[in-house]
């Protein structure tokens, strides 16, 4: 009896460790498609910018940001390149990855969060991390404030993986928040990313 | 046995001192351009830029390979950024500073450089009825990914007026732009200066060495092209070395086996030997003294001077027959050989007054040369051949019988020449001129291909083209820069110039600075900064940060050039501004463009200029060949008149010129048959064998030997080196030297035939002939 009292302790010890682990419970085994709402507030603004739309993630490591109000804006981030088409204008940009494009490490940082590479954030932030019975938080603070992009960036989400949020602080203090909740899973997406990814490319 | 001492003594100092102090020159723009002319001034400021270090490379992938080429291309980066000689590399699409900021950091000068023609402006910047549109492109931006220019921008300046003064720029600082898909292209920036040759070969192969590495490990598919100057540098010196040494060697090594085969005779040779080593280093020490360097390609021409000393030992060697002391023979022939001697450096004066910089170098080296062996010949060959007679073994058999055919067929060979002649004469109109002086340099023609394609690929600007902006003083030298710029921006719009550098707004003379800030100040009026306001507000933008404060008075602080230039913005204009004693020069450089449309364009300004480097290095060659053409007139004049004060007959004297005078007449004519183009390196050559030919001409006019047929023998042993000597150099890749070789060693040959059939055959010549035998 005590045997097993000891073997359970140590399972549940180990699940305890495995659950907070921020990697293990970012890490992606399919595609996902989140709906997504942004919040930013900026200095320059008089009023809070809206934009909704839906987030795409797979595990190879691409992220796409499909907005579609206030305006269709594609912005895809692969393991080597951004591509950025505004629809509207049919504007085009295509940077190749890492770029020392502040706003762009906005859209990079949630690349490789959501993607649960954590090696790449780990070089310029520090990572804390904590799990309660309502959810988990995974809070960056940059090793070096003055030339990091961000004062200050937090991941959260509920235990089931379907709500996370991401609250990104920009040194001159404009924020952008980023509720996102989970649509649809499953190898299908994959095909909707290609298609994404030719009409961001303009192929 | 003393004197034999003393010369071998002299030599081995000369030697000493020649080897202590040679500075060898490899540039080639040295040699083709020197560092007096303008442009050989701006190819030596460039060579001096940090532009000259930086090397170009590209990494292309085949088609199934192209997704892995960005990770293999940063994989090289990192691991050639550690390489000794290294001090930055970079792709080239994203450079190591930081173009936004350095623009942001002109915000708050934006009222006072904004536009070039601020009056004509206006209109269009400050229209009321256009700041909603603003407003709305401007929140746009604002929230763009690639806004942060913007973002810095707008609360110093909501206008953006800065961004309108940059727009010659707006491709550049667009995110992303430039980055192509096929090839990933790096800048690589070495410490080591670009000519210190051994240093960046050693980086070349390191860094081939580094790609191949990784190519490999990638399972190949992978490429690396390389260009800059480091590369051109490097395989010119290569090419220039692999000249010299194959056209020394084979030269030495034609001459001494012309020598063994005409005298048979091994000690001989250590005479002659000893003369050329006197002749080469004291040319070797004359250049290195009067020009502080001598230059790779000039020791591959001085080579060619071993086949000219040659004929003075020979010459004296071939009369040493019949036991006469060699002193007194040497006694006996000074005259004739110093007139030669005299001769052959008129012709090289000739050479050096092209203002050619290799050449005048070649020259003082000949001329050095020269002279050294003419008084090695007469004082030191003596003592060396006494008791001996190695010319007694100048075997009589081939040119005794050529000789004597050409006496015996001297009529119908005098009509033929005649005949031949008035032919060629009519063929030298049909003569076409070379004066592409890149395609004489001989650079590699590949890596100059390589070189274009690269740049081309990148959009790049090209620093070997520019407008060129001079003034006493920098205010009056960017005054006059914007005026060239509004003309070239004029040129991009009607598709004349694809792209330019210039220097505005990065530096603003205070004419415009205040012409700006008058228009500004006139435009701000409170009607338009409320509609700003209202603009803003419509677009949901913050007014109070993005309001437009009315000024009282002058500018808060006005940009200073002078002190722009202390800052990071230097880096972004390499080469651009050269402020000297007095004077102040700009360059702007141009991409892709029609010249005629631009130089069109600029002409009638006053301190504005258009400048191609290769245009202005071809006119450099049309200059040296209208020189050149003059000097083998002053040259041949010049001759004409030594002879005449000689002989006191200046028909005497056209008499020993024209077996050289019609040697250049046939060998030019050949040139027009076959088509070949004519520079003036061939004319200078053709200078060269009439000054040679005229050495023979007076061997066989005067005839010391008092034999025609020993003359005309020692006559060919000279020409035979002369041509051995020269044809060597044909086996250099440089075409210029190539050039020099078929024309000097055609001339020669051609001027040594006709010496028995155009000169007299002694009996006009009893005057001399007979005072020669009382001596």
């Amino acid at each position: 009896m005590g045997r097993i009292v000891l073997w359970c302790c140590l399972l549940g010890w180990g699940a305890a460790l495995w659950a907070a682990d921020p990697a293990s419970r970012l890490k992606l085994s399919e595609p996902v498609q989140m709906r997504y709402r942004e919040t930013r507030r900026l200095a320059l603004l008089s009023q809070p910018w809206q934009g909704t739309g839906y987030l795409l993630a797979d595990p190879a490591g691409t992220l796409v940001k499909l907005q579609l109000s206030p305006r269709r804006v594609i912005m895809i981030a692969t393991p080597d390149r951004l591509l950025y088409y505004d629809a509207s204008t049919g504007e085009r940009h295509r940077v190749s990855l890492p770029a020392p494009l502040p706003q762009a490490e906005g859209i990079v940082l949630l690349q490789h969060l959501l993607g649960g590479d954590l090696e790449p954030v780990r070089r310029d932030y520090r990572i804390g991390f904590q799990e309660d019975g309502r959810g988990w938080k995974l809070k960056l603070v940059p090793k070096t404030p003055d030339s990091a992009a961000f004062k200050e960036v937090s991941l959260s989400g509920d235990l089931e993986g379907r709500r996370q949020a991401l609250e990104m602080t920009e040194r001159d203090g404009d924020t952008t928040i980023t509720e996102m909740t989970l649509d649809d899973r499953g190898a299908g997406l994959a095909y909707t990313i290609a298609r994404l990814l030719r009409e961001a490319a303009g192929e | 046995m003393k004197r034999r001492l003393a010369a071998v003594l002299v030599l081995a100092g000369m030697l000493g001192v020649l080897g202590w102090q040679l500075r060898l020159e490899t540039r080639l723009s040295v040699f083709f351009l020197g560092h007096s002319d303008t442009a050989g001034l701006l190819v030596e400021r460039f060579q001096r830029s940090v532009f000259a270090r930086r090397y170009l490379l590209a990494i292309e992938a085949e088609a199934e390979k192209r997704r892995d080429l960005p990770g293999f291309s940063r994989r090289f980066i990192a691991e050639v950024s550690a390489l000794p000689g290294v001090s930055a590399v970079w792709p080239a699409f994203r450079p190591p500073f930081s173009l936004p900021d350095l623009i942001s950091g002109y915000a708050p000068y934006g009222p006072l450089i904004y536009s070039l023609d601020p009056a004509g402006e206006a209109a269009d910047l400050f229209a009321v009825a256009a700041l909603p549109r603003r407003a709305e492109r401007l929140k746009k931006a604002l929230l763009s990914p690639f806004g942060d220019l913007v973002q810095k921008i707008a609360p110093h300046d909501p206008l953006l007026l800065t961004l309108h003064a940059f727009s010659d720029w707006r491709e550049r600082f667009r995110a992303g732009a430039g980055v192509p898909e096929d090839f990933y292209p790096i800048v690589l920036e070495t410490g080591d200066q670009p000519f210190d040759i051994d240093r960046q070969r050693s980086l070349q192969q390191r860094l081939r060495r580094v790609f191949s590495r990784l190519d490999g490990e990638h399972g190949g598919g992978f490429r690396l092209r390389m260009t800059g100057v480091p590369i051109f540098a490097v395989s010119a010196q290569k090419r220039v070395r692999e000249d010299v040494s194959r056209v020394t060697v084979a030269s030495t090594v034609g001459v001494m086996g012309v020598l063994w085969l005409l005298f048979r005779c091994w000690r001989t040779l250590p005479v002659i030997a000893l003369v050329l080593g006197f002749a080469c280093a004291a040319g070797g020490l004359a250049t290195q003294w009067v020009f502080g360097n001598v230059h790779a390609l000039t020791l591959a021409l001085g080579a060619t001077l071993l086949g000219v000393c040659v004929d003075y030992p020979i010459h004296l060697l071939a009369h040493c027959r019949g036991g006469t002391p060699p002193a007194r023979i040497a006694g006996r022939l000074w005259p004739v050989l110093t007139l030669g001697a005299v001769t052959t450096v008129v012709g090289y004066l000739a050479l050096a007054a092209t203002g050619y910089p290799g050449f005048q170098q070649t020259s003082v080296f000949a001329m050095a040369g020269i002279v050294a062996a003419l008084l090695a010949t007469l004082f030191v060959v003596p003592s060396w051949a006494v008791g001996d007679s190695p010319g007694a073994s100048l075997p009589q058999g081939g040119f005794a019988a050529l000789h004597g055919w050409l006496v015996r067929h001297r009529r119908p060979l005098l009509l033929a020449w005649g005949a031949v002649l008035a032919g060629s004469s009519l063929l030298l109109p049909r003569l076409q001129w070379l004066d592409d002086l890149e395609r004489l340099a001989g650079i590699d023609a590949g890596l100059r291909q390589q070189d274009r394609t690269l740049r081309q690929r990148l959009g790049g600007i090209e620093p070997g083209r520019a407008v060129l902006v001079e003034a006493g003083d920098l205010e009056t030298a960017l005054q006059r820069g914007e005026a060239a710029t509004a003309i070239l921006r004029e040129l991009k719009k009607r598709g004349d110039l694809d792209a330019f550098q210039p220097i505005y707004p990065w530096l603003v003379s205070r004419r415009l600075q205040h012409a700006n800030w008058v228009n500004y100040r006139r435009h701000l009026t409170p009607a338009f900064a409320a509609a700003w306001r209202e603009a803003l507000a419509g677009a949901g933008l913050a007014a109070e940060a993005l309001s437009l404060r009315i000024p009282d008075g002058g500018p808060p602080r006005w940009l200073e050039p002078a002190r722009v230039l202390e800052s990071k913005v230097v880096e972004i204009l390499p080469g651009q501004v050269d402020i000297g004693a007095g004077r102040v020069r700009l360059a702007l450089w141009l991409g892709p463009h029609d010249p005629a449309a631009v130089s069109g364009a600029l002409s009638g300004l006053d301190g504005i200029g258009y400048y191609s480097q290769r245009e202005r290095i071809n006119a450099l060659a049309v200059r040296y060949r209208q020189r050149a053409v003059l000097a083998l007139g002053a040259g041949v004049g010049v001759i004409v008149l030594l002879l005449s004060l000689r002989y006191r007959s200046p028909l005497g004297a056209l008499r020993v010129l024209l077996p050289g005078m019609s040697g250049l007449v046939f060998t030019f004519a050949c040139f027009a048959l076959l088509d070949q183009p004519v520079s003036f390196f061939h004319l200078i050559a053709a200078m060269l064998a009439v000054a040679i030919c005229v050495d023979y001409g007076i061997f066989y006019f005067e005839r010391r030997a008092g034999d025609a047929g020993d003359t005309f023998r020692a006559m060919g042993a000279s020409m035979m080196t002369t041509v051995v000597a020269f044809a060597a150099l044909g086996l250099a890749d440089n075409p210029a030297l190539k050039a020099l070789s078929v024309a000097v060693a055609g001339g020669v040959l051609v001027g040594f035939l006709l010496c028995p059939v155009i000169l007299p055959d002694g009996r006009l010549d009893q005057k001399h002939a007979g005072r020669n035998m009382k001596r």
